[in-house]
């Protein structure tokens, strides 16, 4: 009797020390654009709340909002998003960070795990960091970058190449990304690997038929323009951005059909919403 | 007794491991960066950007992020060792006065997809599926124009294609023969700005364009490989026009071609405007070749980074083995900054094979003339690596994070006996 009421109070010790000890968080980090209203305007309230329900103190969760239409090393962009995540992590004892990134949140965030000499702060976000379940992320760039980006240099003056396009857009092009990877960034192929776990989750295909049912969740004006856009990329896509892409850093959490409700494709702008059971999988990884 | 035994046995051995610390450079590899002598025009050198001052070290196993989860796969295997890009389309710059009498294109395959957007993104003109014309040969066809086959600037927008409003793209047919594509479209202001944009997804004709390595030194020779081809051929380009272009786009730089068919440029220049981060320098070429009587016409562009020999690492490199690794690099500048430096620290194993132990960066502020920065990777990491010396450093890199250059690269840089 003795012996059990032993085991039994070191059971409870084990799980309230447990609990004590580590103070899981998560934080939802948007993609590109100049965000200032993100839990709506890009998550939507629906996906966050399903996806923080999953915490054992639901109001460990924050919504980044920064400028990501600036480089990823910018001050308004890298510099926000470690000020936004230390804040959250200092302000509420976070220990267990997990990041939720969408397309070029990702590079963002790879920029923080790969340069912690950068900013004293980044080493404190990466301890605290779990992992980062990269959403699509555009680790490679995207042929779609390239196609609005370049003009013909010959013909008009140089000085339009640069007022184009904000400069995330100029950032991620192919040649771009080949080249930040292979000098600024960790986790792509032959390079070291990254301080913590980055974990992809791949949209193979897109649903974008008026018949198809799929294609309606997140708003069916998202899918009108993705047979067309499809064109510049390959056969494996998210409509935006290819499967090279998204499994270009870090590693392979699953591709969309592996783990959504019927096998669904998730498209680039679905990978960000509450569709085909994204926010579960999401939720029950927390 | 015993006791002061064991702290002078102690003290012995980190004696002995202090006397038989030993740091030696390996020899350069063929594609390494480094600088000869620091330049000493630096006087349109921008300020340096950095933020922080204090020196910051980190360390780290290359299996932590592996932890947590199944392995399924890793990163996407990359294609080419050598930095290349590859295009299957071009751009062509008109006016609305152009489309009105019609703009002529060469085709190398059914299936193009047309792009037409204004050149200013405020533009708002309106580009409409009724007021375009479409011949191919002088016959008039019909781009695939259902729900899904024609789509607006907004509806490209939603998708995250960065494209202005006034933009409108097209598949032409599949079926549609190769030739020349006149392309019209009624309605426009006679002086608005357009650009066209043709990518051929069902065209073999594949251009490319590679570097040795997209971060070079000033001065520094730029060889670029150019080849149109479909896997199997390949063609002679018949024109080329190639420049390099500075990163605020103010100032270009013509490439040359060289016997070998390769683009060259003597000496890679800095541009007159200096500022930190604000992107690359790009190499453009238009090309085109001629292949049974169809014009192969191709754009590309090629980021790459130049920048000037500001700093390097001076020679000296020493072990401090106190607990873990503690190696300390010299690093000479010519101006004030603040200097990163990455490594990736490997061990031996019990079999003699090299096996990576560790990811190690640091950075500090440095004044103008001789300095140093330390790399220390703790007792615990090395410990639990299970690897020993002799250890190595590889892929070591020089970098300036206020000015992001990277100024010194060695791909096997230090072997490290204890």
């Amino acid at each position: 009797m003795f012996r059990l009421a032993q085991a039994l109070c070191l059971v409870v010790l084990l799980t309230v020390s447990g609990a004590a000890w580590s103070a899981t968080g998560v934080a939802f980090v948007h993609g590109t654009g100049k965000a200032t209203d993100a839990l709506n305007d890009y998550w939507t309230a629906d996906m966050v709340n399903s996806v923080r329900s999953g915490l054992p103190n639901q109001s460990n969760y924050v919504v980044i909002n920064c400028d990501f239409e600036q480089y990823m090393w910018d001050s308004r962009a890298s510099g926000c998003l470690a000020t936004q995540l230390h804040n959250f992590i200092t302000s509420r004892g976070i220990t267990d960070l997990v990041v939720l990134t969408h397309s070029n949140g990702g590079n963002v965030m790879r920029w923080i795990l790969s340069n912690p000499t950068w900013d004293s702060r980044y080493p404190t976000i990466i301890q605290a960091t779990r992992w980062v379940n990269a959403l699509a992320p555009s680790s490679l760039g995207t042929p779609l970058a390239d196609a609005v980006m370049a003009g013909n240099v010959f013909e008009a003056s140089l000085g339009w190449l640069l007022g184009y396009q904000n400069d995330a857009v100029r950032m991620q092009q192919t040649s771009w990304m080949a080249y930040y990877n292979a000098t600024w960034l960790l986790g792509t192929a032959g390079r070291p690997s990254l301080p913590t776990g980055f974990w992809n989750v791949v949209g193979s295909d897109v649903p974008a038929a008026i018949w198809n049912g799929a294609a309606y969740c997140g708003g069916y004006q998202y899918q009108v323009g993705l047979a067309i856009t499809k064109l510049w990329l390959n056969s494996c896509s998210d409509g935006f951005l290819e499967c090279t892409s998204q499994r270009g850093a870090g590693s392979l959490w699953f591709i969309d059909e592996q783990r959504t409700r019927r096998g669904r494709n998730l498209s680039h702008h679905q990978s960000r919403r509450d569709c085909h059971d994204l926010d579960v999988i999401l939720r029950n990884d927390l | 007794m015993k006791r002061i035994q064991i702290i002078i046995f102690a003290s012995l051995l980190t004696l002995a491991a202090h006397a038989h610390a030993q740091v030696e450079w390996l020899s350069p590899g063929a594609n390494d960066l480094r600088a000869e002598r620091l330049d000493q025009n630096i006087a349109n050198l921008a300020p340096s950007s950095h933020r922080e001052s204090h020196p910051v070290n980190y360390a780290w196993s290359p299996d932590r992020s592996l932890q947590g989860r199944p392995y399924q796969s890793g990163p996407t295997p990359i294609a080419s060792r050598q930095p290349t890009s590859t295009s299957q389309g071009y751009w062509v710059d008109a006016t609305g006065g152009d489309l009105a009498r019609g703009v002529h294109l060469p085709i190398s395959a059914g299936g193009a997809v047309i792009r037409i957007s204004a050149l200013d993104a405020d533009s708002r003109i309106a580009l409409s599926a009724e007021a375009l014309s479409l011949s191919v040969n002088g016959r008039l066809i019909e781009a695939e124009f259902g729900s899904d086959g024609m789509a607006t600037g907004s509806d490209m927008r939603q998708q995250g294609m960065s494209v202005p409003e006034a933009s409108l793209a097209f598949q032409l047919s599949r079926e549609s023969q190769a030739g020349m594509l006149t392309i019209a479209h009624r309605g426009l202001p006679v002086e608005q700005a357009l650009v066209i944009h043709v990518h051929e997804p069902e065209s073999p004709w594949i251009a490319q364009l590679g570097l040795p390595r997209q971060n070079v030194l000033s001065g520094e020779m730029l060889t670029f490989d150019l080849s149109i081809g479909d896997g199997r051929e390949r063609l002679q380009p018949g024109s080329i026009q190639a420049v390099l272009v500075s990163p605020d786009a103010a100032q270009s730089w013509p490439l040359s071609v060289n016997r070998s068919g390769q683009l060259v440029l003597d000496a890679a220049p800095l541009a007159a405007r200096s500022e930190a981060g604000i992107g690359l320098y790009e190499a453009h070429v238009y090309t085109e070749a001629q292949i049974k009587g169809l014009t192969v016409r191709r754009d590309l562009t090629l980021a790459l980074n130049i920048a000037p020999a500001i700093a390097r690492f001076n020679g000296i490199a020493k072990d401090s083995p106190k607990g873990g690794l503690s190696l300390t690099l010299g690093v000479e500048t010519s101006t004030a900054g603040r200097y990163q430096v990455n490594a990736e620290i490997y061990g031996t194993d019990a079999r003699g094979q090299l096996r990576p132990v560790a990811f190690v960066q640091s950075a500090a502020v440095l004044a103008a003339g001789q300095g140093q920065i330390e790399l220390n990777v703790g007792q615990d990491l090395l410990a639990s690596s299970g690897l020993g010396s002799p250890y190595e450093v590889r892929n070591l890199m020089l970098l300036d994070q206020g000015r992001m250059y990277l100024l010194e690269q060695r791909e096997r840089a230090l072997r490290i006996l204890r």
